[in-house]
């Protein structure tokens, strides 16, 4: 099984290229049977690929720890849960698996797509065999996991303990899906430019795939926040790094996009800017795992690196001349239909929004290579930390906060002043209310303050959408408000699935803000003594161990009271993973609505002395409840609206 | 065991092949004409959701009756263009009600004009 993956590798690379050369023939000469047969590649090359990757999955499974890759990520202690997730727990298993997904991504087109025109869809189909081409020629010739050694061990050197938690098993494959997802949106926008096919088609033809892949990018970002909230153990869960940015510039590209894309289907305008939108949003999710494997800039994050850099950089480079070129020589054929009537209109505020969402965007993405910017023009490398993401980000946060809020309210085409007055005057009277409570409670900090009065803002416009729409329901059909509240988001779950996610965006912002009151404790103890943090008493119990096959850890027994009142028991802990011979340390977190105890096992002095910190972070449910209500709003937004429903 | 897997992969590759050559056996299909159906149907597709969106945003309140009556009349107006090209060539599904509404209002259209 294991030598057969290996040389499927092989036969789903010609598969992949001969289905590429085929849609290419037809193309050129817009044949539809030389098109199916190009399917029919597809369809055999991800079968391939699918056999390579069973080969592997099957390697770590039966423990063949001759394959190097299998000996440097897993050994035979391992739970089979993370055998499975190690496949993609270093470089050339996670290489494969982009390729793996890629193909299923293209097989899914297939489906989708089969009746669609056949000169759009041969250079759709070309591009997205070049892009898994690319990712299966680096695991046959450059990074292939099927490398074997002379010796065979007996036994694994074990996975990065960091990567040893069950999020891991599902944070990059969602991340990955995310990323590959972006590769279909760009080939139709390539198959756009290449067949001359300019008019919104492309456009509506990726919708699905846009939002599918923007889903997982959103569903990625926030179970990569919540690994690093529980398993790096700084006490916060963004810290600005460059393969947390790789993740989140594709995310604000791809947002930036999904508005726009609703102007060119409504309107006939903005399609260079959305051909642009596409092509940085794929762009972006190239560089960030070119980011994650290179190693060429350092992070917490870069768990494999390698020489494939190189190969990368000149994959984008590619990309970067051939996508442009292409824009420039169809420029002339994509002139908008239609004029910004009003500068009060839903274009202009989705305008809006892009410019906000691609400055943050550029913003990012200025921050992350600085380092190597800095080297290049003057010899040093300097890092931005956060106090740079932070000063430009939060204004910029804020302002697409505000414009969540006020967006929705305004018309297509054109809106009358008085008109929006009277849709904002509750809204904002509730704003300013919220403003002068918390005022009244004593939060001082001017960004946090703004921030929760905003979301109070946004969360009115929100509501009173919903409302109108169910007044509207109401009074023609006399329906309960539970069944016009149902029907109103069954009918346009685009719309309302739209609002939803921006509730979650709201519910985002609210932990945001709780970010402002984190406050830092220290203590080193001995059993029965105790220590305040905040509101809460810690006593420390004392030190149990624990021994597992190939870990020993140390666990520390917390009681955590308030107000005389025992509320739980905590067990930070620090593990030593013999194999790997790595510390790893946990945290343990008590949470609540208004504020997460999290608690850190700092040291250990001597038999039976531990040194604490503890970070008191106020807001931080908010942030993973609005990462929830984000995912399930975009869940909504992906069922087609109720006509093609009806029709399908 | 080698061999075996050769083997293996060796009827797999013959089932590939004929696999993607079948489709060729067939003669070409589909055409320029088909192409410029997809594209108005696509047209008019998102002229109709535009038509559903203004009448939400009156009913909201977010366009007045002036505005909306103005609005409308030129989406309609674009709207039965479309429909016309596609009707042209028997392409109308009839399956929405805002297509329908059209329908009437470009029969109204053309019984005014002595059509």
């Amino acid at each position: 099984m294991i030598l057969l993956g290996s040389y499927c590798l092989y036969v789903a690379l010609a598969a992949t290229a001969l289905a590429g050369a085929l849609a290419i023939l037809a193309s050129w000469k817009g044949r539809a049977d030389i098109l199916d047969a190009a399917r029919n590649a597809v369809l055999v090359a991800t079968g391939f690929t699918t056999l390579a990757v069973a080969g592997m999955v099957y390697a770590f499974v039966l423990g063949d720890y001759q394959l190097e890759y299998v000996w440097a990520n897993s050994d035979r202690d391992m739970p089979l849960f993370y055998k499975l997730g190690a496949l993609w727990g270093g470089q050339a298993g996670s290489i494969l698996f982009w390729g793996w997904l890629a193909s299923l991504y293209a097989v899914g087109v297939v489906i989708r797509h089969r009746n669609d025109e056949t000169r759009q869809m041969a250079p759709t189909y070309a591009t997205l065999m070049f892009v898994q081409g690319f990712f299966l020629t680096l695991v046959c010739f450059i990074a292939s996991p099927f490398e074997r050694a002379n010796v065979i061990p007996p036994d694994g050197r074990g996975l990065n303990p960091l990567l040893q938690h069950p999020i891991m098993t599902i944070h990059p494959p969602t991340l990955y899906l995310g990323f590959v997802g972006m590769s279909i949106p760009f080939a139709f926008a390539i198959g756009a430019l290449v067949s001359g096919k300019l008019g919104d088609a492309w456009i509506k033809r990726t919708r699905f795939w846009s939002i599918l892949a923007w889903l997982f990018l959103a569903a990625g970002n926030i179970l990569g926040a919540r690994w690093a909230y529980v398993e790096l153990g700084w006490g916060g869960y963004w810290a600005w790094d460059p393969v947390e940015n790789a993740a989140f510039m594709p995310w604000l590209a791809s947002t930036a996009f999904l508005h726009s894309a609703m102007i060119q289907e409504r309107r006939g305008m903005f399609k260079v800017w959305n051909m642009l939108l596409v092509i940085t949003a794929f762009l972006l999710t190239i560089t960030g795992t070119f980011i994650t494997r290179s190693g060429l800039i350092s992070s917490v994050h870069t768990f494999a690196q390698s020489a494939i850099g190189p190969w990368f950089s000149g994959f984008l480079g590619f990309l970067i001349v051939a996508s442009i070129g292409l824009l420039f020589w169809r420029r002339s054929a994509m002139e908008s239909e239609n004029t910004l009537d009003s500068l009060l209109s839903r274009e202009a505020g989705f305008l809006l929004n892009n410019l906000i969402l691609l400055g943050g965007a550029f913003t990012v993405l200025l921050g992350t290579f600085f380092p190597i910017l800095s080297e290049a023009f003057r010899g040093v490398k300097v890092s931005l930390g956060p106090p740079y993401f932070n000063s430009i980000m939060t204004p910029i946060g804020i302002a697409l906060l505000l414009l969540i809020g006020v967006g929705p309210l305004i018309g297509w085409k054109r809106m009358g002043w008085g008109a929006l007055r009277r849709l904002l005057r509750v809204p904002l009277v509730l704003a300013l209310a919220a403003a002068a409570i918390l005022l009244i409670a004593g939060v001082r900090h001017a960004y946090a303050r703004v921030t929760l009065a905003i979301c109070a803002f946004v969360v009115s416009t929100i509501v009173a959408e919903f409302a109108r729409g169910v007044r509207a329901r109401r009074s023609s059909s006399g329906e309960s408000i539970p069944t016009a509240i149902g029907k109103l988001v069954w009918r346009a779950p685009r719309r309302y699935g739209g609002y939803i996610i921006h509730l979650g965006v709201v519910l985002v912002f609210v932990g945001f803000a709780g970010a402002a009151f984190t406050s830092e404790y220290e203590s080193t103890l001995t059993p029965g003594q105790a220590f305040r943090a905040g509101g809460y008493e810690l006593t420390f119990h004392g030190l149990r161990e624990r021994t597992a096959p190939g870990v020993e850890t140390v666990l520390a027994d917390v009681k955590i009271s308030r107000g005389g009142k025992d509320l739980a028991i905590l067990l930070p802990h620090r593990s030593w993973y013999e194999k790997s011979e790595q510390l790893s340390t946990e945290v343990a977190i008590y949470s609540t609505p208004m504020h997460d105890l999290y608690l850190i096992l700092a040291g250990l002095d001597g038999e039976n002395t531990a040194s604490f910190k503890v970070y008191l972070n106020p807001l931080v449910s908010w942030f993973w409840w609005g990462g929830i209500v984000i995912c399930l709003g975009g869940v909504l937004v992906l069922l087609p609206p109720r006509q093609r429903r009806m029709a399908g | 065991m080698v061999a075996l897997t050769i083997a293996l992969l060796v009827a797999l590759i013959l089932v590939a092949i004929a696999f993607v050559l079948l489709p060729l056996r067939r003669t070409a299909a589909g055409s320029i004409r088909e192409e410029e159906h997809f594209r108005l149907a696509r047209e008019k597709e998102g002229l109709l959701q535009l038509l559903r969106e203004l009448d939400f945003d009156r009913a909201v309140g977010k366009l007045s009756e002036e505005e909306h009556e103005r609005q409308r009349a030129e989406v309609e107006r674009m709207a039965i263009e479309v429909m016309k090209r596609l009707d042209a060539a028997g392409r109308l599904s009839g399956d929405d009600p805002a297509e329908l509404l059209i329908r009437v209002e470009r029969s109204r259209v053309d019984r005014e004009a002595g059509r």
